[in-house]
């Protein structure tokens, strides 16, 4: 039931306004597979809310699966909202309308949850912007028991401070266990009549939830953390009574949340929140019925999810490290959800998805039997190959499409640099799968790369170049006139990674780079692609950003910032001045290299991996030690599966 | 074998485009399990072909594709080629390949289509297509469409549409990213008509226009409308709901 009172926008107002904003089937929903619930019949109203465009956010397997394990409880009425481009958010303010849900457009307020999804750090305007225009209060302190409980989700919450003002309750990890829990507490919370901070008191008994709020950060003079602590909570003796019951029912014994004994009525939050972790991907709920969009999504295909985790160990990767363990499904189950999804929805390709798909130990006969036997006749595919030849081989069993070409990411150019980032691929292996990859009548290869990291050099950027022409004279030899692209990005330090410690590069070295770059592959059969350099420093500035800026990104909101990402919407000089004006450093953030023993803003949320492996394996890169992957079998030691009490779980082995 | 299918783009569906619109009847037919033929060569497209697109926010009541069923894949019928002689079976005309299609499985196909369509759409018959026919695109000669405004005055209204109607020629600029271009309007409209709706709040009111098809060129009711202007209605087209009614075919 909703309490709140509200308006719903009449179908014939909304369009008769729709034909003034671009692509409006944004706004209308009306899938296959939408859930349309009796508002009535539901205790509790949750909004998947996705901070960039509907195409892109449809894109999004996670949410798929979200949407479908809370539309499975009856209770529950999962809604979508995504964030409105420019013109429609222009559109909303011109008519007084809240921003509101595909289903039953239903205005953001009136939702009891509103669940953000962070992909990537620059849609933390669109985030902002999404509240605003769901006339939510911003910031957490000003909502009350009237407004949504606001809570975020995805990779970036395990480094979010930036958004620590405006996010009620993060999620960490793995969310389709933890999405659900949350919803319980909630009615819990909902029924008992109690006030807004016992439903955050409540949420922080849950493993993987993370309230900000419930912290306190410590500065030191130079401006960087001294401590990130726990504060105490006072808590009435009702709440007292509950939190001691939770705890010693203890569903999450490890959670180290306590009462504080010699101080009644105290609640102290854990000191570090650990992230959720699925143990068995096989047990784990997956979406037969995706909701299929009317309008082409980016990636116009079905979806299988085949493992989750990865353990090469590239050492610039965040995924790697908040993915683990690796879980894989079982071939049998893989096949059977290709098939079914494939009928009932009517695509005609199916991508086997995961963050290294050639990984998986059982790809071939998945791959060669559905690409035999599948309802709709359709093309399998697989993203994020590896750079050798049995991933060649297996994008041409795929019958993948030469027009198409082939993508491969090596990620750096040198071998040198290729030991630094652990990226365990020979030129030998680059060199074999172009050629076999020309030979299997590809004549377009796209290559993958960052410039920028740590330690790199001219003649590593070069490197880049070299490989580029060699790989084009290999075709040529092949008597094929190939086309190579290089793309390359400026490498962005991640938190949770081996190189959080590292300084970004700063803009004006990038562009020198890409300079390089840049003179270096003219001519015919080679093509150069880069990313804006100023928009790697904003990316850098948030992904390792402290709640300070928080005023930075509301200041930032306020001078209409959206869509940061976007490279007609970005706009540096904006920035900058929104920096100067909140009293930023954008160097201290993205271009100092951080101590070993410095408090790092997220800290206190626990990937699972240890910071002492971390820091072992940035040595090791600086070193060019290889790290092997945990896969076959040999730990490496970043203390997961002991500190967690999970494991790699292999088809076969269940 | 040839099939043209009559479908419903309907009210909440509008805003899809013609390119949406073409993939989700794609999508549709799989879910439905059509046997539609496929191009040969590297990449097979499903032989679908749509005509008159209509454009962003326009419904359509009577709208039409032609699929090509691979009759090697049709169910009941597969490889029973060439006799048309079976009770109830139709052959698909003269110079055909010879297939048939029993009358029930065309409506068991059509049921099914309609049934896997999303909301809004919906299939409104289905018939084969004579292999000689010529393209349907060549068969259009004009649309009805019906627009719905809101907020204007009838009596302008009606005297704007009048007015409209006594010019030989009412030019009207298209305004494409890359290029302006000069188009008549006027031989384009065979018919235009006010309908006025109750006198509710606001007042409604329903124009019904008939535009021309000329060798697949044709305009739309919302140019129409942007001219009106000039006739003293003054009108925002982008705030009309416009639907097609009717396709004519010769």
């Amino acid at each position: 039931m909703l309490g709140v009172r509200y308006n719903i926008i009449e179908w014939d107002d909304l369009r008769r306004e729709l034909g003034k904003v671009q692509k409006p089937a944004r706004y209308t929903g009306g899938e296959i597979n939408a859930r349309v619930k009796d508002h009535s019949s539901v205790d509790v109203h949750f909004a998947l809310a996705f901070p960039d465009v509907y195409e892109v956010g449809m894109s999004h397997l996670g949410s798929q699966i979200l949407y479908h394990v809370l539309n499975s409880r009856q209770d529950v009425a999962c809604e979508r909202v995504y964030a409105p481009w420019i013109d429609m958010e222009k559109l909303l303010r011109e008519k007084g309308w809240p921003l509101f849900s595909i289903e039953s457009r239903l205005p953001l307020y009136v939702f009891d949850i509103v669940g953000f999804s962070l992909q990537y750090e620059l849609t933390y305007t669109n985030v902002l912007a999404m509240l605003d225009l769901g006339r939510i209060p911003l910031r957490s302190r000003d909502r009350t028991r009237e407004h949504p409980l606001v809570i975020a989700g995805g990779p970036c919450a395990m480094a979010a401070e930036p958004l620590s003002d405006f996010i009620d309750a993060f999620a960490l990890g793995d969310g389709e266990e933890l999405v659900l829990e949350i919803v319980d507490v909630y009615r819990q919370w909902k029924r008992s009549g109690r006030p807004r901070k016992d439903l955050l008191i409540m949420l922080s008994l849950l493993e993987g939830v993370y309230v900000p709020s419930f912290y306190s950060v410590d500065y030191g003079t130079d401006g960087t953390i001294e401590a990130i602590r726990p504060k105490e909570i006072p808590v009435d003796p009702g709440m007292y009574a509950h939190i001691r019951d939770t705890l010693s029912k203890g569903p999450n014994p490890r959670k180290c949340a306590s009462l504080n004994e010699d101080k009644p009525g105290i609640y102290l939050p854990p000191e570090r929140v650990r992230k959720r972790v699925v143990r068995s991907l096989e047990d784990a709920p997956f979406p037969l019925d995706p909701v299929i969009p009317l309008m082409e999504p980016i990636h116009d295909r079905a979806m299988v999810e085949i493992f989750r985790g990865c353990t090469q160990g590239c050492r610039f990767c965040q995924a790697g490290v908040l993915y683990r363990p690796v879980r894989e499904r079982e071939p049998e189950t893989v096949e059977r959800l290709a098939r079914e999804i494939l009928a009932r929805s009517g695509y005609d390709e199916v991508s086997l998805v995961s963050l290294s798909s050639a990984d998986y130990s059982r790809i071939k006969e998945v791959v060669s039997s559905l690409v035999k036997d599948n309802p709709c006749a359709a093309r399998v595919s697989l993203p994020s190959l590896r750079v050798d030849s049995f991933s060649v081989g297996l994008a041409e069993a795929l019958g993948t499409s030469t027009h198409t070409g082939l993508t491969l990411a090596p990620e750096a150019g040198s071998q040198r640099m290729r030991d630094v980032i652990n990226k365990k691929v020979t030129e030998g292996d680059i060199l074999e799968a172009s050629l076999h990859a020309f030979r299997a009548g590809f004549s377009h290869i796209k290559f993958y790369f960052m410039i920028g990291l740590p330690g790199e050099t001219d003649e590593d950027v070069a490197a880049i170049a070299d490989l580029a022409v060699r790989v084009r004279q290999a075709g040529r030899d092949l008597g094929i006139r190939p086309t190579v692209v290089v793309s390359v990005s400026g490498f962005v330090p991640k938190p949770h990674t081996p190189f959080q410690w590292e300084a970004c590069m700063v803009p004006e070295e990038i562009a020198r780079r890409q300079a390089i770059l840049a003179r270096a592959l003219r001519g015919p059969g080679l093509e150069f692609r880069y990313h804006d350099a100023e928009m790697t420093r904003l990316e850098a500035i948030f992904s390792r950003g402290d709640r300070r800026l928080g005023a930075s990104l509301e200041l930032a909101f306020k001078r209409g910032r959206r869509f940061d990402a976007w490279p007609d919407r970005f706009d540096p000089v904006a920035w900058e001045e929104i920096f100067r004006e909140t009293g930023v450093d954008a160097a201290f953030y993205a271009h100092r290299e951080r101590g070993k023993d410095e408090v790092l803003p997220w800290d206190h949320l626990d990937s699972g991996v240890r910071k002492s492996y971390l820091w072992k394996e940035r040595e090791r890169a600086l070193e060019r030690m290889l790290t092997r992957d945990c896969r076959a079998g040999l730990c490496t030691g970043c203390g997961i599966c002991p500190d967690f009490g999970v494991r790699v779980r292999l088809a076969g082995e269940r | 074998m040839k099939i043209r299918v009559k479908y419903r783009k309907g009210d909440s569906v509008r805003f899809l485009s013609h390119l949406d619109v073409a993939r989700v009847i794609q999508m549709s037919l799989r879910r439905a399990g059509w046997p539609v033929a496929m191009t040969q060569g590297f990449s097979p497209k499903p032989k679908i072909s749509f005509y008159a697109p209509l454009p962003v926010g326009t419904a359509g009541e009577e709208e039409y594709f032609d699929v090509v069923l691979d009759s090697e894949k049709i169910p009941g019928s597969a490889g029973k080629k060439g006799s048309g002689k079976g009770q109830g079976r139709i052959p698909t005309g003269a110079g055909a390949h010879g297939d048939v299609i029993d009358l029930k499985e065309l409506k068991s196909l059509a049921r099914a289509l309609s049934d896997n369509m999303p909301p809004g759409f919906s299939v409104r018959g289905v018939s084969i297509v004579p292999d000689q026919e010529e393209s349907l695109e060549e068969k259009i000669s004009a649309s009805e469409y019906e627009v719905d405004i809101k907020g204007v005055e009838r009596d302008s209204l009606v005297s704007a549409v009048n007015a409209f109607l006594r010019e030989h020629s009412v030019l009207f600029q298209i305004q494409r990213p890359k290029e302006t271009k000069d188009v008549d309007l006027r031989p384009y409209v065979l018919d235009m008509d006010v309908k006025l709706g109750k006198p509710e709040p606001e007042e409604r009111a329903f124009i019904t226009m008939k535009i021309k098809h000329d060798a697949g060129r044709t305009v739309r009711p919302q140019w129409v409308l942007a001219c009106l202007s000039r006739f003293g209605l003054q009108i925002d087209p982008r705030e009309a709901v416009v639907d097609r009614k009717k396709v004519y075919l010769d």
